[in-house]
């Protein structure tokens, strides 16, 4: 009867004391305690993610899948090159992109459409900052703390940003959804094709924000075309496998 | 018991923290309310939810007070319904694991929630096999 009694203003203690909490690590007073904490925790994520993942990448299919993707971030390159010769010839001068550093940080968390990784607001990684591996769009930081922060990946359906075909410069708007990653938004005249690339146009904000131009999205794997719809669809393949990623680069300023 | 408990309830936040988007956290700690029903477990609670907050990067306290108000939800509920039943553990990990992942925005919540679900009534299962429903009566009110 004791405990019958005591329930309640217990109940009432935790209530207040996790409110207080929420007020304080909001406002930021928590980050030291919470840095010190997440330094803690941060190496015990690192290695139950390696014993629970036993990530392989000695096997055939793997190189194989790594050595494609370089080949395809090396034909990007190479067209990006291409169109910049001829821009140049053209203009004699080149816009001076605003000077990048890649952070590189090791996934330690795995969801259906994010990734956690050991780096935080303590290493300049922000909300905001895009993520790749090698030339390859990998996702956006939603979410910072000190010590880690979650990687939102295409398919998640807060992602949507521009992109093009690689080949044909046809625009859409990519959208990630439950199905995976979507090509949307392009219109019914333009052709796409099968086993063509699709990269970021490049959407970055005023504070720096947002993903650079000519990051590999994917490659095109099905194409949904109606005569009577405004626009056709396209559904993109990720040439990352992000369940087997485990170091990716955070692009900061 | 105790040890057994934690034991499970820790697997269950380095699967939540790093490769799961299932709350096993939660399923774990509403299975040991119901059989246990002690106010242990809101201890328990506030543990393995600042635990949890420090591994996916949430702001500190906000899954334990979910976890505090949900519990405290279900203790009502038992002032005039039996809580010990396979029917009650399935609805409440439905809907409280839906509405854990429209709060922490976990895609495919309905899959989620029903995955959820048929883990919590094994969970169950076990727990009452085990230990049995204890203090049916001698334990706190709401």
């Amino acid at each position: 009867m004791h405990k019958t009694k005591n329930f309640l203003p217990t109940f009432l203690i935790l209530l207040a004391i996790t409110i207080l909490l929420i007020i304080l690590s909001k406002s930021g007073i928590l980050n030291g305690p919470t840095s010190f904490l997440e330094k803690g925790t941060v190496p015990i994520q690192r290695v139950a993610f390696g014993i629970l993942t036993n990530h392989d990448e000695s096997s055939g299919i793997e190189k194989l899948r790594v050595e494609n993707s370089k080949l395809i971030s090396e034909l990007v390159k190479q067209k990006e090159l291409v169109r910049e010769n001829q821009a140049l010839r053209d203009q004699f001068q080149t816009s001076n992109p605003a000077l990048r550093k890649l952070i590189p940080s090791k996934v330690i968390g795995q969801k259906i459409d994010k990734i956690i990784i050991d780096k935080g607001f303590d290493d300049g990684v922000e909300k905001g900052d895009s993520v790749v591996y090698k030339d390859n769009l990998v996702g956006k930081i939603s979410k910072s703390s000190a010590h880690i922060s979650i990687v939102d990946l295409p398919m998640n359906k807060n992602i949507f940003f521009t992109a093009k075909i690689l080949d044909s410069s046809t625009q859409g708007v990519v959208k990630g959804n439950e199905n995976g990653i979507i090509l949307d938004n392009v219109v019914l005249s333009e052709k796409i094709k099968k086993g063509e690339i699709v990269v970021t146009k490049g959407n970055i904000d005023e504070d720096d924000k947002g993903f650079p131009p000519n990051l590999v999205v994917g490659k095109v794997v099905s194409v949904n075309k109606k005569a009577s719809s405004l626009f056709q669809t396209a559904e993109i393949k990720s040439l990352v496998d992000f369940s087997k990623i485990e170091t990716v680069f955070v692009i900061i300023r | 018991m105790f040890y057994i408990f934690f034991a499970i309830l820790s697997i269950a936040i380095l699967l939540e923290g790093t490769l799961t988007s299932l709350p096993l956290v939660f399923i774990c700690l509403l299975c040991y309310l119901i059989v246990m029903k002690k106010p242990f477990v809101f201890y328990t609670a506030f543990f393995g939810g600042m635990v949890l907050d420090l591994f996916v990067a949430r702001t500190l306290g906000s899954t334990f007070i979910y976890f505090l108000l949900f519990f405290y939800l279900v203790l009502l509920y038992r002032k005039k319904y039996e809580i010990d039943s396979y029917p009650f553990v399935l609805v409440t990990t439905f809907v409280g694991s839906y509405l854990y992942g429209l709060i922490y925005k976990s895609s495919n919540g309905l899959a989620l929630a029903g995955i959820s679900s048929a883990i919590a009534v094994l969970l169950f299962a076990i727990l009452k096999l085990k230990f049995g429903v204890q203090n049916s009566r001698s334990n706190f009110n709401t």
